[in-house]
């Protein structure tokens, strides 16, 4: 039977994977709107609109503008019935975005789903000759397209894809502008009218400046977009104000609706209109982190309560609200609320604000928003308090982050003063960045253990038999370690210098394209400058770059140094046999291999090997910078299931892994290898220093029984690994027995949540083998 | 072996940090191999003999069957059962060798309980000792087993060489009252298990009578040294209003 498109979308919100769908479908971004549009009606006006506006103008910023008209209000979606808040959206499968997880990069196209349209939606002749329209125009048009073709042949000979769930890859691109922290504070206390004032200012002073009038007159022009949304939402509050089945409700939507209007022509005055004004605003950027909410949004949450305009529930109600239109946006990653930590302009308010925040963290149980606690010495207990029990009750949530060793190690990483260093924000799964004033997207990722492979075999890859590096002497033909351990960085350095020159190209290709005003507006530098965020506007460009497999890699190098070099236990021809064969017919030199110490058990010979080889990465990517010029250019040690993903395309290893078997989450330890206890990995990662990279993240594991048990002894341990330079820790509070049952009746478990890297997940929805992944993991 | 060799090696089968329910803080605990009890629902019954023995995790084999040629005593069979081919073993012949180890990549097979000495435990739960006093809490070493009370002069050359560390000791108390009153003065807290009030239902099954478990500890309540008693509760088997009684009487 063919089942309509949004019958299948439906199936997978459940999390029920149709067979009929092809496997390359990204099941993203499903919007979680109760009815969704049914056909591509917004797509095909919006392709209309472009087409007519690249007609028109040649300026980015005013055909960005017009793009911005056909996309708002049209894709706003009504208020749901558990809904306080306005701001519900669907994407649509053309339009506009910032990154994938918006819909996609600049104006992008969702290929695969628009065939699939096309494929099975009845309709009359004339819609359907507009789907067909869609797939030819936007096929060399769309801002991915474009850029992939754009890139210069001298990094494409280095990284020729960006295909890196489907092919052995030592390198990708990844085609994203990633990590706008927009300035919410600034929003909040300007509003809509104090924006325009500046950007009347700005545009009268273009004379004196000789800054682009042009770029002033659309950003205006997005604000008028801005009032259509809300005043959009505010027909949506009226509409439920007028079903409202009780007083409450009723209140509640003519309240909202008081709040659209008053923010068209106002600074926010109250909570709710705070909230309205940084979320509509948020959705035309479009965002998916969202800053440091308790300090923008700390002042007025006090004033309401103290002064008696709504209550601590009613506040609370708002935030959970929030937290569930954060989740609707579904991104999957991301979806950053950061509260807490140095640098905040309002301390005392905004910790108020932590405290309701962490109750709503704690009572909205879904795997967004990825709620973030930034904490210092000065962080009260009851923050601290609140935020152990969200942990406890298995939330995964918050993230914790270490000011006392984090806020140093952020000025020594990219050198900047301890002011500036305090407005570190993590993004996405991990990268850091300074709140509204840098931009440092992890547009590449490098597989640290594929490398090695290729280093073993002289630039070979023995999964795809071609090469993916320069040719160079194998490891059978290198005479000590030292000398192979040489040929190894060689081949990292080779990789991390074409991703930095990519770095710097996709800022090029797409700032020339898109000046994503609405973020430009909010970025520190790019008013002033008269210019978008990518071309020119911002103050402090930075790219960051991903690594995966750094511990596997590390386990590796000592097997070969121990047995090759220097027990001399194996021959290199007999390793590479052995890994070769994936261990088959070699159990023996296998099990060998298996044996060699590895990290996070505290052994100085494999822990060292794994710091050596940290700091040669970090270095060499931080040297990129200037030589591209970047302000910064760092690499981060995080995870977000690519652990699993590139794995599969990695043959077998001399740490012992087998073929495709997945990599070691960020920097903890490879699965399973940690045989000390808890103690013994806590000190192997405290090894590794934070000073040279820019973001690493480490997951812990405890059941409930060790959490909750004897005195709160596991969360002094926790306490302990920061006081002793810990920087981060995401922690999960499950048992394996919880996971193995959920493998065997998924039904029941619908709501065990799971940390996998830099995001969380519903354990139940997870491909098969990210699942065996998670639950190989050790717990404690 | 002389007493002084005596003193400086035991059969140790695990060294387990962050033990949470083996005495106040966080622990490491040392678990002795052998015991003079057989005590029917033991939850580590590999514990129970003195010499190291080899341990088939059923579930974790592959079936590669490469221990079989590995050992020399035949430990490793397989079997046809059935139309498949089986794994078996049979560990009354093993003499402890290892060589099957050495070959597993499945951490199928593992050997409980290895020779230590005083020098190599004191370096490994030296690297825990900065966690004992996390907190302000007074965690420590506990020695654990089988029965540490059949190690005293190792556990006195131990305690000797960390000054300042706190020492707990969980014990079935069935041993020599001179082995106890040689410990006591190393002992900061005994964990001392009253299994079964009635002797008949002691030997029973636990394997020993308990008249010397009780004279034992007697003499460590006038003592004074302090102790957390361990009851375990076993399901129709002691769990009666006389035991219950015997408990409150103690």
């Amino acid at each position: 039977m063919i089942r309509s498109f949004h019958d299948k979308m439906a199936s997978l919100r459940d999390g029920i994977l149709p067979t009929c769908i092809p496997a390359w479908r990204n099941y993203m971004n499903h919007w979680k709107v109760r009815n969704p549009r049914k056909d591509l009606s917004f797509e095909i006006g919006f392709t209309k609109a472009h087409r007519e506006a690249v007609s028109t103008y040649t300026h980015p910023a005013q055909i960005e503008l017009a793009c911005l008209r056909a996309q708002y209000p049209a894709i706003l979606m009504p208020i749901e019935e558990n809904d306080v808040l306005a701001g519900r959206i669907q994407f649509g499968l053309v339009g506009y975005g910032i990154q994938g997880q918006t819909g996609g990069t600049g104006y992008y196209i969702d290929e695969p789903r628009v065939t699939e349209a096309l494929e099975f939606q009845s309709g009359n002749a004339k819609y359907r000759e507009d789907l067909h329209d869609l797939l030819t125009y936007w096929k060399s048009r769309n801002t991915y397209e474009r850029v992939l073709r754009g890139t210069p042949s001298e990094i494409r000979a280095i990284i020729p894809t960006e295909q890196w769930k489907t092919q052995p890859v030592a390198a990708s691109p990844i085609i994203r502008m990633a990590g706008a922290f927009i300035d919410f504070d600034k929003l909040v206390k300007l509003g809509i009218p104090g924006l325009r004032k500046e950007i009347a200012e700005a545009l009268a002073d273009c004379p004196n400046s000789g800054n682009d009038p042009v770029f002033y007159e659309c950003l205006d022009g997005s604000l008028d977009v801005l009032v259509e949304c809300c005043l959009a939402y505010r027909s949506f509050a009226q509409e439920e104000a007028r079903k409202a089945t009780t007083t409450k409700r009723k209140q509640e939507m003519e309240a909202l609706s008081d709040a659209c209007l008053a923010i068209c022509s106002e600074a926010p005055s109250s909570l709710l209109q705070a909230i309205e004004l940084c979320w509509i605003y948020g959705l035309m950027c479009p965002l998916i982190e969202f800053g440091r909410m308790d300090e923008y949004l700390g002042d007025l949450y006090v004033h309401d309560v103290d002064s008696h305009v709504i209550t601590e529930d009613q506040a609370l109600e708002m935030i959970q609200s929030l937290f569930h239109l954060i989740d609707s946006l579904d991104s999957e990653t991301d979806g950053r609320v950061i509260v807490g930590g140095y640098g905040r302009r309002n301390p005392a308010n905004a910790d108020r604000f932590c405290l309701v925040a962490c109750e709503a963290c704690r009572t909205v149980r879904e795997i967004l928003p990825q709620f973030t606690l930034r904490f210092g010495k000065d962080t009260p207990p009851s923050v601290w308090d609140a935020s152990m029990r969200c942990i406890g009750e298995g939330r995964t949530f918050p993230l914790l982050y270490n000011d006392e060793v984090l806020v140093p190690a952020v000025m020594q990483a990219f050198d900047v003063s301890r002011t500036l260093a305090e407005t570190y924000m993590p993004l996405g799964c991990g990268e850091i960045e300074f709140n509204h004033y840098s931009f440092g997207s992890p547009n590449g990722s490098l597989g640290t253990l594929k490398i090695l492979e290729l280093a073993i075999h002289g630039g070979l890859d023995p999964v795809s038999g071609t090469y993916l590096s320069f040719k160079s002497p194998t490891l059978e033909e290198c005479s000590t370690y030292e000398q192979f351990l040489e040929l190894y960085k060689s081949h990292l350095a080779y990789f991390i210098e074409a991703q930095a020159k990519y770095e710097v190209y996709l800022y090029e290709a797409i700032g020339a394209l898109h000046p994503f005003m609405m973020v430009s507006l909010l970025y520190d530098g790019c008013l002033s400058e008269g210019k978008g965020i990518f071309n020119g506007g911002c103050q402090y460009l930075a790219g960051t770059l991903e690594l995966y497999g750094n511990v596997d890699a590390a386990n590796s190098l000592a097997a070969i140094k121990s047995l090759v070099f220097e027990k001399k236990a194996m021959s290199a021809r007999e390793m590479v046999a052995a890994i070769g064969n994936n261990f088959v017919g070699y159990e023996r030199q296998r099990k060998s291999m298996m044996d060699v110490p590895k990290y996070g058990n505290d052994i100085a010979y494999t822990d060292a090997i794994l710091l050596d080889l940290h700091n040669y990465l970090c270095e060499v990517t931080k040297e990129q910078a200037p030589k591209v010029g970047l302000k910064s250019y760092l690499c981060v040690n995080i995870n977000n299931a690519q652990n699993t993903t590139l794995g599969r395309w990695v043959g077998a290893s001399p740490d012992g892994r087998k073929s495709g078997m997945p990599l070691a989450n960020a920097n903890n330890p490879a699965s399973g290898t940690d045989k000390n206890g808890l103690l013994s990995m806590l000190n192997s990662l405290v090894k590794l220093p934070h000073d040279n990279m820019a973001g690493m993240v480490q997951n812990l594991r405890f059941t409930s029984e060790t959490w909750y048990g004897k005195d709160g002894k596991a969360q002094a341990l926790v306490e302990d690994y920061f006081d002793r330079g810990g920087a981060q820790a995401m922690i999960t509070v499950v048992g394996k027995k919880d996971l193995e049952q959920a493998i065997a009746h998924p039904e029941d478990y619908k709501d065990l949540i799971v940390r996998i890297g830099g995001l969380s997940a519903r354990f139940v929805s997870l491909k098969k083998d990210v699942q065996q992944e998670i639950y190989d993991r050790t717990s404690y | 072996m002389t007493e002084q060799a005596i003193s400086q090696c035991a059969t140790i089968f695990d060294i387990q940090s962050f033990s949470l329910h083996d005495g106040p803080g966080i622990r490491t605990t040392v678990f002795f191999k052998g015991c003079p009890l057989s005590c029917l629902w033991c939850h580590n019954p590999e514990s129970n003999a003195a010499r190291p023995q080899l341990m088939f995790h059923s579930k974790l084999c592959t079936g590669c069957m490469q221990c079989v040629p590995a050992c020399r005593q035949g430990v490793h069979q397989v079997i046809e059962h059935e139309g498949n081919r089986m794994h078996v073993v049979d560990a009354g012949l093993c003499i402890g060798s290892g060589d099957c180890i050495k070959v597993c990549c499945y951490d199928a097979l593992t050997l409980v309980g290895s020779l230590m000495t005083v020098d190599e435990v004191i370096d490994r739960v030296s690297k825990d000792l900065r966690y004992f006093a996390l907190k302000g809490d007074q965690g420590g070493v506990t020695f654990s087993g089988g029965e540490p009370m059949l190690h005293v002069p190792f556990i006195k050359a131990l305690v000797s060489r960390m000054p300042g560390v706190n020492f707990c000791m969980e014990t079935s108390g069935y041993a020599p009252r001179e082995s106890f009153e040689e410990v006591m003065p190393c002992i900061d807290l005994f964990l001392f298990d009253y299994k079964m009030t009635s002797p008949t239902l002691h030997t029973q099954f636990c394997g020993k009578d308990n008249a010397l478990i009780l004279e034992n500890l007697d003499y460590l309540h006038e003592s004074g040294k302090p102790i957390v008693l361990r009851l375990p509760l076993i399901p129709t088997i002691n769990d009666s209003a006389d035991h219950f009684d015997g408990i409150a009487s103690c």
